[in-house]
């Protein structure tokens, strides 16, 4: 309840009644000295000249007598009245300042935003009581990666009674997920500064935020450019066999259906031959994303997740653009979130809503996260992960065998750690010798977990900051091109 | 496309903030001002309480000249020991060399008290011959005569009186300071001067007569006792100082964030006017050196603060804002800064802020914590005199314990004790007091405690109907004459709450 002041000055005070007790106490002394004998007089303006005067330490110490005992009241008053000062104000600051007489309010401009949005973020504070609050500090925690980019989210001020006052400030959210503004903290204190009362507002606000969609605005940029490119248009998947469009002929093989046998061509050449006919189908992706603890690691606003979530946007509008089926799972040491295959455009904020909770914890487990996806998608489908390849390398290989059992195209699109992490450190030589030979063994390591996945026919690259997103684009434009 | 209206929407909101502002200004320097008005009265009476009691008149106790004789005595005493220093190793040769060797010697010391230390006169009453000798070989008859009694006395008179001369310009000194910067630090080294003074002029019998105390029971006459009136001078600028320290905290904060924010308004301003042309960036922005921009920035912020302070010691206050205006300017043009948060994007959305409310150029720049400066020397001047009143009540109370013995029913022989007129009864009387001061404030504590929850109790309804009432009041989202500007409105929704019950203490 007091405040450093307050102690310091009723310190202070104690401190001078102290001084007066001594010098009370040291008074008495005087009279033992008279009864030695020895009274040298050293304070009196006229002595004899010629009397003999030491410098010893009793001389000293008669040096600072005060003999009328004055200033042992002038002392013991000061104290009292510091004391006094401090401590009678304190009922009434206590009548007067209860914090549950403020009621704050908190206006959050928007519960959702995009990551690179602004929120306007206005507090609303009212004196309920009849007294006046000579001085509130009124502190709005706001996380710490947010941009304070307009006003100030503190305010120092006074409050008089049942007066109601705002105060505002915008602030921009670089990065997605789920932030929560708050606690409030309140400082009450005197006029004085002798007494402060703290309160805190625990209630929090929160706002999810989307992850950026500054990438898929470029992106409709350049395409306004380009109408022509090969990314854009609607592209459809060609699946030989069935449908209505001629495709080609070929030699009759065992097995093939009879009414597929082209006879004019039988009758041409002698040799069975089959025609093939082509239909149009969308293909079908499933993007999953990897959110174990490692995927967090590295500044806030580039971490591998990060990276991970904006490609995963980026596939996501892709994959609806071209009117195709999309689905994403999110999983760490067990399936975190799973959105189901769509391609229906007006579900892209579910998918968004997933990527924005999504919080790096926990170990990979590759293995059941494709466990979850086959009992879900029966279909063969492209399957699109996004991981650190972090985690048990068998574990990881076995996961990717019973997808491809289940005729799955799997690509891996893996962040190398060191790319993502050590470049935007500061190292010392040494260090730096060392980040580069973990850097080739991990290297090492990748190129052999790689081998071992191309067995399964997976395709698998490793990516760093800068060719993340076109890395992602041009495997989904193969994946067209593948159907 | 904005229509003429909405422009001129957007443009009163800024000019009504910086009118508004304006207006603070000028608020806060009359209440400075009259604060300092205040503090230049209690200084002025602190000054007349003591040089009442200081003996400024009596030529034993301030003899003619004291001032020069001590400064005259320190510089001899420099004076006798350099001569030793520099003329004992020549006393080796006076072995060899006789009496050419003590001409040298003589050379030397006439050197040193001629030449180098230019004939200082001694103080008065010092034979300056009998001082420093004609002998050159015997070094230390010179003290043996300067610390004769004989001398010394006279000297030991002037430099008391030089040393409250000392105290009393270290006094100035803070006080002035204190006037020009208003902190803590200065007003209680100024106390701390009081006392030193009060305590050097009592034991070294620089005051006059009438610095005399002894406990009484007339009001007239404790309060009209030099001793109690030294103190209560003292403490009554210790407490103006400490109001004054408050009106500051106030005021300072709340004006360095107006002008802040109103800055970057007008920069935002210019964006919309289109008056700032998109000045080309000739760095390529790199994760790196954004990095570096903003480590630059919190360093640059946090050197403000500290160099503000420091700078603020040496030069004072208007050295410190200068410094600061400087600091921020420079911040505003540094990649990274403050200057890259201003962009066009961030003006486009405060003009959506304003259309939905007007009012929300104040409410950054925080213009309603205006402070009226009449209102608040009118409350400081009320809680000074209500403060001294039930201080000097406390006192006299203290200092006659006859009613405070017999309500706090201290046994008889306490009660009938001559003891209790001595200062040790004060303390007898103190604590208690303290104690009931103490267990009054948690009693006060508890009872709030209790009756807030009850009386919340009671009136949640009609709380809860105020606070629908506030809602509707003109705001971010419930306002629905204006079209909504941006999609992002679509998200808007109103969220507050109640936070009154999670208050902690």
């Amino acid at each position: 309840m007091f405040t450093r002041r307050g102690g310091w000055l009723v310190f202070a005070g104690i401190i001078m009644i102290s001084v007066g007790f001594a010098l009370a106490g040291y008074l008495s002394i005087n009279v033992m000295f008279d009864s030695f004998g020895f009274n040298p007089q050293a304070n009196d303006t006229y002595v004899d000249p010629g009397e003999a005067q030491g410098f010893g330490v009793m001389d000293f110490l008669h040096f600072y007598m005060d003999r009328a005992g004055t200033l042992v009241w002038f002392f013991i008053i000061g104290g009292v009245m510091l004391i006094f000062s401090v401590l009678l104000g304190l009922p009434f600051y206590r009548l007067g300042s209860n914090p549950k007489s403020i009621e704050i309010k908190r206006r959050v401009s928007k519960p959702k935003a995009f990551a690179g949005d602004y929120v306007y973020i206005e507090v609303t504070v009212r004196n309920k009581s009849v007294n006046q609050l000579p001085s509130i500090e009124i502190y709005d925690a706001i996380p710490e990666v947010f941009d304070l980019v307009l006003g100030e989210n503190f305010i120092v001020t006074q409050l008089n009674p049942r007066q109601t006052i705002s105060y505002g400030y915008v602030v921009r959210i670089p990065i997605r997920g789920l932030f929560e503004i708050g606690p409030t903290k309140v400082i009450i204190r005197d006029r004085m500064g002798f007494y402060a009362t703290e309160g805190k507002i625990k209630s929090k606000t929160e706002i999810l935020v989307y992850p950026s969609y500054e990438d898929i605005k470029k992106l409709e940029m350049v395409g306004k450019k380009r109408q022509l490119g090969l990314l854009f248009g609607v592209h459809r998947t060609k699946l030989k066999g069935m449908g209505t469009e001629f495709w080609g002929i070929r030699k009759y093989q065992t097995g093939d259906a009879f009414k597929f046998i082209d006879w004019k061509a039988f009758s041409r050449s002698g040799k069975m031959m089959v025609r093939e006919f082509e239909s149009e189908e969308n293909i079908r992706l499933i993007i999953m994303v990897d959110s174990s603890a490692s995927m967090g690691a590295g500044l806030p606003r580039n971490t591998k997740l990060e990276y991970a979530i904006r490609s995963a946007v980026l596939l996501i509008h892709l994959a609806f653009e071209k009117r195709d089926l999309v689905g994403l799972c999110v999983y760490g040491d067990k399936v975190k979130n799973w959105v189901d295959i769509t391609s229906t455009r007006t579900r892209l904020f579910q998918f968004l809503e997933v990527l924005a909770h999504t919080k790096p914890e926990g170990e990979s487990n590759l293995e059941s996260a494709i466990e979850y996806v086959l009992q879900r998608v029966k279909r063969s489908s492209y399957l699109i992960i996004l991981t650190d390849l972090e985690s048990h390398p068998e574990k990881m290989v076995q996961a990717v065998r019973r997808a491809r059992a289940r005729k799955h195209n799997i690509t891996l699109l893996s962040p190398f750690g060191p790319w993502f992490e050590i470049v935007s450190q500061q190292l010392s030589p040494l260090e730096q010798m060392i980040g580069y030979a973990m850097v080739e063994k991990q290297l090492g390591e990748r190129q052999n977990m790689f081998k071992m996945l191309r067995r399964y026919d997976a395709v698998s690259i490793s990516v760093g900051p800068d060719d993340f997103l076109p890395t992602v684009m041009a495997q989904f434009n193969r994946m067209q091109r593948q159907g | 496309m904005e229509s003429l209206s909405d422009t001129r929407i957007i443009n009163l909101g800024i000019r009504g903030v910086q009118r508004r502002i304006k207006g603070a200004r000028t608020q806060t320097l009359i209440t400075h001002t009259i604060g300092r008005l205040l503090a230049i009265g209690a200084i002025a009476w602190v000054l007349i309480q003591l040089f009442t009691i200081i003996a400024f008149d009596d030529p034993a106790k301030f003899p003619e000249g004291y001032f020069i004789d001590s400064l005259s005595f320190i510089f001899i005493l420099i004076e006798l020991i350099a001569i030793i220093i520099f003329t004992a190793p020549l006393m080796i040769f006076v072995a060899f060399l006789g009496d050419d060797a003590t001409g040298i010697l003589l050379g030397a010391k006439a050197f040193l008290t001629g030449d180098l230390f230019g004939s200082i006169s001694p103080p008065s009453g010092v034979n300056s011959n009998l001082l420093f000798g004609t002998e050159a070989l015997d070094m230390f008859s010179s003290f043996a005569y300067l610390f004769s009694p004989e001398i010394l006395q006279p000297l030991r008179i002037a430099n008391r009186a030089s040393l409250m001369l000392f105290f009393i310009v270290l006094l100035i000194i803070s006080l002035a300071a204190f006037l020009f910067r208003a902190d803590m630090r200065s007003a209680a080294a100024a106390f701390v001067s009081i006392q030193v003074i009060v305590f050097q002029g009592s034991v070294q019998l620089l005051f006059g007569s009438s610095f005399r105390f002894s406990p009484t029971k007339n009001i007239g006459e404790l309060f009209s006792n030099s001793v109690v009136l030294i103190a209560l001078a003292s403490y009554l600028f210790l407490e103006i100082a400490l109001q004054i320290s408050y009106i500051s905290q106030l005021l300072n904060p709340t004006q360095s964030r107006q002008q802040r924010v109103l800055r970057a308004l007008n920069r935002l301003d210019q964006f919309r006017l289109g008056v700032t042309k998109a000045t080309p960036v000739t760095f390529t922005e790199t994760e790196e050196t954004k990095e570096a921009g903003e480590k630059e920035e919190k360093q640059a912020t946090k050197s403000i603060g500290s160099t503000g302070s420091a700078i603020a010691r040496k030069f004072g206050v208007a050295g410190m804002t200068y410094f600061l205006e400087k600091a921020s300017d420079s911040l505003f043009s540094r990649p990274g800064g403050q200057r890259d948060k201003l962009t066009s994007r961030l003006q486009r959305y405060h003009d959506g802020l304003i259309h939905s409310d007007p009012r929300v150029d104040e409410k950054l720049v925080g213009a309603e914590v205006s402070v009226k400066p009449l209102m608040t020397i009118v409350y400081v001047l009320t809680s000074v005199i209500f403060r001294v009143l039930i201080m000097l009540a406390g006192l006299y109370a203290i200092l006659n314990p006859d009613v405070l013995l017999f309500v706090l029913r201290y046994p008889a022989p306490i009660y009938n004790s001559l003891e209790m007129l001595q200062p040790e009864g004060v303390v007898l009387l103190l604590i208690p007091i303290v104690v009931i001061i103490l267990l009054l404030t948690s009693l006060i504590g508890y009872i709030q405690e209790r009756f807030s929850k009850r009386f919340e109790e009671s009136l949640e309804s009609t709380l809860e109907e105020e606070e629908f009432f506030e809602e509707e009041l003109p705001g971010i989202i419930t306002e629905g004459e204006i079209e909504p500007i941006s999609e992002e409105e679509l998200f808007y929704e109103q969220l507050s709450e109640e936070f009154g019950d999670d208050i902690e203490e």
